[in-house]
């Protein structure tokens, strides 16, 4: 069972993941914004073992915490999502990608969520 | 969309009003006039006081051999004299006008009483007894009539005015001509006899004062204009007209003493009348001519541009025109202007009474520039240009505009078909923020509905979170289908296979034909794809089927109508081919085929951007596009589409760090720089700091106007400002201020879609984008501010170093 972290701007959808995750066992922290996440990893004791950003959201977005990430936990495995179809294929998300390890649409089934997360904490 | 104002909302036209010419005169006629009367009125108050109240003869009558000025015609003098002061105001109030009215009538019905009295007891008056004298009766029941009318605006009541004044005027003159050579033969003629000097007198003063009443209208403006020629008219009055009393005192004092017999006389006046009236007509002849002279000189000039401009007096008759007005009215432009039929451009309604053109680009001041429609003598309707300019004349005889025309029917269809445009981006920006929320909260039921069946359920709750988990798959596909539809190309998206795609296709084009329209494909090579975004194709196969349907129901046929799509492949290219058995093209439209806008079929809706988007799609993806046509034959159009995306990408699958970086080639041109961003729209707001954060810049985002400004304050230097004009009413004030602030600071303005261009264009140096706007073009628009900032600061640093140079030089010396 893996420690993820979660910021999304959406409370539906954080609620939801929340939930969801620790119906199957995973141990879940969500945040609003973006502004926390550096913080919240440096500070968690266990560490995170993966970490969900929303692309767009206020106080930076999925793209710009994760650059913020990236300096000093290059190793943490990083999981852009995004409930905005029309950006999944957008310069913008696969730009992104450069330092994240997958991205995802929020309408994905929680089987396949889970599977990500095994499959990237499983290393 | 237009630029009409609603013709209701247009000033009717005021016909009293002063015209153009009244406000050009050097002196004001009415003030004039008001001493003519207060000098009449003070006259015929003095005999009524001093001479019948007080009783001294001298005042009555002048000279002991005179006839008196009687009371009753004193008063009637008084009264008009009254009734005059009232009215002779540039405008005076309508109490003024019934007054004076009321005491002209009652004037008209005791001058008429003794007319009637006077002439009933003719035989029985002796010449010498003081009475109201014919002429005095007369005079004054015609003054009394032209003050019933001094308020009347019509041109027929200002002429009988004038008439009637004139008249009064030269029979007030004969009287004291009369007094002059020899009083006493007056009461030899009877309608003279018995009319006091002084009544003759007041009675010249006020019919002078009618005429001025009229000045600005009559021949006293001729007098009174600002002009060289009636400068010299006023100098020479006096002169002529001592001239003439001289003349004629002796002429009949020559009579007098017998030197000259009476035909010989009057033989020498006639001779001077006839000269004098053929100097005066040659000198108008030549005047007439010098202005004509002038006109052709204008028009020469205007000959020489592509506007069609006509010369045109204060009624709207054409004085002169250049070619371009010929060629476009086809025919002499004389009075179109008054005569042709203008309707609003849109709804097509008639511009008549005071909406007519005409009423407005006479006006002054002038209403400025605006469109009215003009069916051309083919019957096609063209978007006229109108604006008129009042020439400075030196001259004020006739009020002239300059009218120009300009047909601007392509602009304005150009401008119809960008509105249209820009609604189609506009439902396309709603389509995707509307299917950007369907996409956050199909996520959140998804994952609920998914999470609650892992907890231990009846079957029958797990069936139906089962079903909500299907319902969310099929909402998440028509998302990604509508974006799809949505989104703006960007080409070599993926490939796709051609044989199941346009099999599908015509499945669905079918349904969209014109009756007696058949689809057919001949068999597509099996395996064979294209490396294009499978949407954008669907979209132009559909506008060549469509154009090919549309082409062969505008035959009139209900039958045999074929569209063929043929497919296949040659040097590494797809070529689809769509064939129709329409009326094809001629020579001169299918040179024409493929640009934006233009199109056949305008009457019934066509854009004209059909196939200039369909050869964009296929030039976007490395292909082109090829029409053939024959008149009476058919159109063939075919596509050419890359089979690989070796044009883009060479051999590779393209790497996300590659398409990134190729789609933000700004990316130089931002890193590093320091950009401020204003906008109160959530989706930009999230949106585009994150974009312009990947090529590298430092991103401030204000979402209040105070804000910006605190920011621009601050004293650290921002490079570029980036303001999304949309919910912002302070955008111009804005601008100036941050600019005030940090000086030559590049702006791009974010316009919504669809907002008029009046309110895109901010004030400021800078671009303006159209919403929704795509990374690229924002990274481009700021690299070329930043290029065109960086090149003049450059340049401005280099002329102060120079500058420096030459001071510190200069000081050496």
């Amino acid at each position: 069972m893996s420690r993820v972290l979660l910021a999304d701007d959406d409370p539906d959808f954080r609620r939801a993941f929340a939930s969801a995750l620790e119906a199957l066992g995973h141990d879940v922290t969500a945040l609003k914004d973006g502004g926390q996440v550096v913080a919240t990893v440096e500070m968690a004791n266990p560490p995170f073992d993966v970490v969900f950003l929303d692309l767009m959201m206020p106080e930076g977005g999925g793209a710009t915490t994760l650059h913020r990430l990236h300096g000093d936990h290059a190793d943490l495995p990083v999981v852009l999502i995004t409930g905005r179809d029309e950006l999944y294929d957008s310069p913008l998300f696969l730009g992104g990608l450069r330092y994240a390890s997958e991205r995802l649409r929020k309408n994905t089934p929680l089987k396949e969520i889970d599977a990500l997360i095994r499959r990237l904490t499983a290393v | 969309m237009s630029a009409l104002p609603d013709p209701a909302a247009l000033a009717p036209p005021r016909a009293p009003e002063p015209t153009l010419e009244e406000e050009t005169l050097a002196y004001a006629p009415e003030r004039l006039g008001r001493v003519f009367a207060a000098l009449a009125l003070a006259i015929s108050g003095i005999v009524l006081v001093g001479g019948w109240g007080l009783g001294i003869d001298v005042l009555v009558r002048l000279s002991p051999n005179f006839p008196a000025m009687v009371p009753s015609t004193a008063g009637a003098i008084f009264t008009i004299g009254v009734a005059l002061l009232l009215i002779l105001h540039p405008d005076p109030p309508r109490w003024r006008r019934r007054l004076s009215q009321l005491l002209a009538l009652a004037v008209l019905g005791v001058s008429l009483f003794k007319l009637g009295t006077t002439f009933a007891q003719m035989a029985q008056i002796d010449a010498h007894t003081d009475r109201m004298s014919v002429t005095s009766s007369g005079e004054l029941a015609i003054a009394a009539l032209a003050v019933l009318i001094s308020g009347c605006p019509r041109a027929g009541c200002v002429w009988v005015q004038t008439v009637f004044s004139t008249f009064g005027l030269m029979v007030g003159v004969i009287a004291l001509v009369g007094y002059l050579f020899d009083a006493p033969a007056l009461y030899e003629f009877f309608v003279l006899s018995a009319t006091a000097l002084h009544t003759a007198f007041c009675l010249s003063l006020l019919f002078t004062a009618l005429v001025l009443d009229r000045g600005a209208q009559n021949w006293i403006a001729v007098l009174l204009r600002d002009t060289p020629a009636s400068a010299r008219a006023r100098r020479s009055l006096p002169l002529l007209i001592a001239l003439l009393i001289f003349a004629s005192w002796g002429m009949f004092h020559m009579i007098a003493l017998g030197h000259l017999s009476a035909a010989v006389a009057m033989a020498i006046l006639a001779i001077a009348l006839a000269a004098l009236a053929v100097v005066v007509g040659i000198h108008a002849t030549r005047t007439r001519n010098l202005r004509r002279a002038q006109i052709v000189r204008q028009m020469v000039l205007l000959d020489g541009t592509d506007v069609a401009a006509l010369l045109v007096d204060a009624e709207g008759a054409v004085l002169a025109s250049n070619q371009s007005a010929q060629t476009m009215v086809r025919d002499d432009p004389g009075d179109w202007l008054k005569r042709a039929q203008f309707h609003r451009l849109g709804d097509h309604a008639r511009l008549t009474g005071a909406a007519h053109p005409l009423r407005r680009l006479l006006n002054d001041p002038p209403t400025g520039a605006f469109y009215v429609g003009w069916l051309d003598p083919t019957g096609a309707e063209r978007a006229l240009r109108l604006s008129a300019r009042r020439l400075k004349t030196s001259d004020h005889a006739l009020a002239q505009f300059v009218v120009t025309v300009v047909d601007d029917t392509e602009t304005w269809q150009l401008r119809s078909r960008y509105h249209e445009v820009e609604r189609t981006d506009m439902l396309r920006e709603m389509a995707g923020s509307v299917a950007h929320e369907m996409g956050n909260f199909l996520g959140a039921i998804r994952l609920s509905s998914d999470s609650a069946q892992l907890t231990d359920l009846p079957a029958r709750a797990r069936a139906e979170l089962e079903a909500i988990g299907r319902a969310c798959e099929r909402g998440g596909l028509l998302i990604t289908r509508l974006l799809d539809l949505t989104r703006e190309g960007s080409g070599g998206d993926g490939h796709v296979p051609l044989a199941p795609m346009i099999s599908e296709f015509v499945e669905l084009a079918r349904g969209s034909l014109a009756k007696g329209v058949a689809l057919d494909i001949t068999p597509v090579p099996k395996g064979l794809q294209a490396w294009v975004d499978r949407a954008e194709l669907e979209g132009a196969l559909l506008n060549l089927v469509l154009n090919a349907s549309h082409a062969i129901a505008e035959t009139g046929r209900t039958s045999g109508g074929q569209i063929t799509i043929r497919v296949d492949s040659e040097q590494g290219a797809v070529r689809i081919t769509v064939a129709d058995n329409g009326p094809g093209m001629s020579a001169e439209v299918l040179r024409h085929a493929t640009e934006p806008f233009f199109t056949t079929r305008k009457e019934v809706g066509g854009s004209g951007i059909g196939l200039a988007m369909v050869e964009g799609f296929a030039r976007r993806n490395g292909g082109g596009l090829v029409v053939h046509s024959l008149q009476g034959v058919g159109t063939e159009v075919t596509m050419t589409l890359p089979i690989t995306p070796t044009d883009r990408w060479g051999d590779r699958t393209p790497d996300p760090n590659e398409i990134a970086a190729d789609a933000a080639p700004a990316k130089i041109a931002l890193a590093g720089r320091s950009v401020l961003i204003l906008s109160t729209d959530p989706h930009y707001a999230l949106l585009m700091p994150e974009r312009l954060r990947l090529t590298g810049a430092a991103v401030t985002v204000a979402e209040s106007a105070d804000a910006a400004l605190e920011s621009a304050k601050s004293g650290t230097r921002i490079d570029l400002c980036v303001l999304d004009l949309e919910g912002l009413h302070t955008a111009e004030w804005l601008v100036q201020a941050i600019r005030a602030a940090q000086g030559a600071l590049p702006v791009i303005s974010l316009a919504p879609p669809g907002a008029p261009p009046r309110l895109k264009g901010v004030e400021a140096p800078g671009l303006t984008l159209t919403k929704p706007v795509s990374a690229t073009e924002l990274n481009n628009a700021a690299a070329l501010l930043l290029e065109n900032r960086d090149r003049y600061e450059a340049i401005s640093e280099k002329a102060s170093a120079r500058f420096a140079l030459g001071k510190s030089e200069g000081s050496g010396t």
